[in-house]
């Protein structure tokens, strides 16, 4: 089903790529939400696409008004398979050792506050996490391993999204 | 590292990561038997080639290729680097030009000043530094401090980074520096609204100070903290000054003073090198800058140590006062407070930081309301061969330098940038260190809160070594080790 515009907004669902584009795999959140954004649009979802650098104190005017948010970004983890894809919520973040890394505040303090303070933010929020191998070194490819392991993800994202969608009361992505 | 190789008579706490810093850091506190703090060490991992990165890319990509380094201030890395091409290319911009870089510039560091007290330095005070961790973030700070707090703070961010997008084309990661100014006028409409909010900033800045007052100045127990010798640290100070030797964050001399408040030397950014050296220690890749004339002498301050610091409370000390009204007001009061200039105390920093917020917020007006900043004459067309350029800006988190080496096409051939934290890298060792000594007792397991005490020596320079990935973490450990003499842990502390 496709939704209709978001108020101020041409659509409900915000796709959100975070990542650093001359940061070798750290890249690789805001080409697979691209592809992501793509495969929708195709769909006939009603969708818009934003990319951000970090997500601090200005996530809040990116996503404001729009009823879900779709995150993908790189994860760092100690053993990392490649293009492994985790599926987290505001919750399981808050937990996380670094989600304050963001410069002080994670995504789920920013949308937390902006609820307190009576700005309208996604309810439903889905944030993708796709391991990497090497995010530190300046470079605008991304390494070979993560790189043949990342065509399927888009595709598991949007039957992941579809699903969720399906069973929850708005019914829409 | 070096010093876990000193076995198992050592004792090691960690806190790891940081919380609220930009990408990951450690510190590991090393306690000798008797439980008192022996040795401290702070880590960051550094990003990984990125001179190579630019060599050989056209030289005037790099004002758009810096400001991807970091996520939380690519707005310095623009302005500085497009300062930098200015050299590289022998051009002057025409005075609307300039003014227009600093409209952006000074709208951009109100914005970020408040972040870092409102959502990073903030919370220990506002909420308290025992408070649980929870609770210190800026969800606390507005439950203390009011709802409307909140709301201006988002205000704050979001029109700081509309008057970015107006004057740079593009919030967060402006495109408007060009070689010889900038790339495109203001209309006499976008100049409305950004005097507009410079007078919304205005009032923000002030509130900001109030609540200071309110929450830390009345307070005796917070003004013992911030005067005790745990926070002290007597280093030289740097900032850039005008001609009248007043606080500038865009343009001028870098002043440095020494620990007397005595002006050692005032440098153009050309000739950084030549005061500035930068040393490499075995245990860490990031560098740490020192005064060259001074000389290295290891992590120890006083006047006969090179350390010097670059921070809000450094630019006010190394400068004669701030070149507005409002804010020299708020220069005089703090120095008559805290028993003249310079003020050693690292936690005054926050203090410093919030008179910069108001000398932002004063100068964005100035500049808003400035007849000549509609000017369509916004750029020097540059006809010189390129060759060698140096741009320095005050970014929000110490003095940052771009150094640019081109060849006769215009290619970049060398790249060396000195960038805001860095230069507190020695200081940020030695304050924590001095911390961890102050506040740990021999034999007693340092309680959540005396941990955060510690944190909260760094967490006052507003450190971002996030010109680095900010990528999520994932398995990392949350947790801080306490080992007993025979190198087992005795404590493990979830956070």
């Amino acid at each position: 089903m496709i939704g209709a515009p978001g108020p101020g907004r041409g659509a409900r669902t915000l796709i959100l790529g975070l990542g650093n584009p001359i940061l070798t795999d750290d890249a690789v959140g805001l080409i697979v939400a691209r592809e992501v954004y793509r495969l929708l649009v195709e769909q006939g979802a009603s969708v818009d696409l934003a990319e951000a650098s970090a997500a601090n104190l200005d996530l809040i005017a990116l996503v404001e008004g729009y009823e879900r948010l779709v995150v993908v970004d790189a994860l760092i983890v100690s053993h990392p398979k490649p293009g492994r894809l985790h599926r987290l919520e505001l919750g399981d973040l808050a937990t996380m050792p670094t989600s304050t890394s963001l410069h002080g505040l994670g995504p789920a303090a920013a949308l937390e506050l902006a609820r307190h303070v009576g700005i309208d933010v996604p309810d439903n929020v889905s944030i993708y996490g796709i391991e990497v191998v090497d995010p530190y070194t300046f470079g605008e490819t991304l390494t070979p391993a993560l790189a043949s392991a990342i065509a399927s993800l888009p595709f598991a994202i949007v039957a992941t999204e579809s699903r969720l969608a399906e069973g929850s009361r708005a019914g829409v992505l | 590292m070096a010093a876990t190789q000193d076995g198992p008579t050592l004792r090691t706490v960690r806190i790891d990561p940081i919380t609220r810093l930009e990408g990951h850091g450690r510190i590991q506190l090393f306690l000798d038997e008797k439980g008192e703090v022996a040795d401290a060490f702070f880590q960051v991992p550094e990003l990984r080639g990125f001179e190579k990165f630019c060599e050989g890319r056209p030289v005037e990509e790099l004002a758009r290729i810096t400001p991807r380094i970091c996520g939380v201030c690519p707005e310095a890395h623009h302005i500085a680097s497009a300062k930098a091409l200015d050299a590289v290319f022998g051009v002057e911009p025409p005075p609307a030009g300039r003014k227009l870089r600093e409209l952006l510039y000074s709208a951009f560091f109100a914005g970020d000043h408040t972040t870092h007290f409102y959502a990073l330095g903030g919370p220990d005070f506002v909420v308290g530094p025992d408070a649980p961790k929870a609770e210190r973030n800026i969800l606390g700070v507005i439950a203390k401090v009011g709802l409307d707090a909140g709301k201006l703070v988002l205000r704050q961010r979001r029109e700081a980074q509309e008057v970015v997008a107006m004057v740079g084309g593009k919030a967060i990661h402006p495109v408007c520096g060009l070689p010889g100014g900038v790339s495109k006028p203001i209309t006499e409409a976008e100049r409305a609204r950004i005097e507009e909010i410079a007078r919304n900033s205005l009032e923000f800045a002030k509130f900001s100070l109030r609540v200071f007052d309110d929450v830390v100045l009345s307070s005796p127990q917070y003004v013992d903290m911030i005067r005790s010798d745990a926070y002290q640290l007597r280093t030289h100070y740097i900032g850039l000054v005008d001609e009248k030797n007043r606080v500038n964050f865009y343009d001028g001399r870098v002043r440095v003073v020494d620990p007397s408040g005595l002006e050692v030397v005032r440098f153009a950014a050309s000739q950084y090198a030549e005061f500035i050296e930068e040393r490499v220690e075995p245990w860490t890749y990031l560098k740490f800058p020192y005064l060259k004339k001074v000389g290295w002498r290891g992590f120890v301050d006083g006047a006969q140590s090179g350390v010097y610091r670059a921070t809000p409370l450094s630019r006010l000390n190394a400068a004669d006062g701030m070149a507005t009204p409002l804010a020299q007001a708020e220069y005089e009061r703090m120095y008559a407070s805290l028993g003249g200039k310079p003020v050693h105390a690292t936690l005054a920093t926050h203090w410093a930081r919030l008179i910069e917020l108001l000398y932002a917020a004063e100068r964005t007006l100035e500049l808003a309301t400035d007849p000549e900043i509609t000017s369509p004459d916004i750029r020097t067309i540059p006809t010189a061969t390129p060759g060698e350029g140096i741009g320095v800006v005050e970014a929000p988190r110490g003095t940052l330098f771009h150094h640019y080496v081109a060849d006769e096409r215009g290619m970049a051939k060398r790249v060396n940038l000195i960038v805001g934290t860095t230069n507190n890298h020695a200081a940020i060792c030695m304050s924590i260190k001095r911390a961890a000594q102050g506040l740990i007792r021999g034999g007693v397991l340092p309680t959540d809160g005396t941990l955060n005490r510690i944190e909260m020596a760094f967490r006052a320079y507003d450190p971002c070594f996030g010109c680095a990935t900010h990528a999520l973490p994932g398995e990392m450990p949350l947790e801080i080790l306490v080992y007993g003499p025979d190198g087992q842990v005795r404590q493990r502390l979830a956070r």
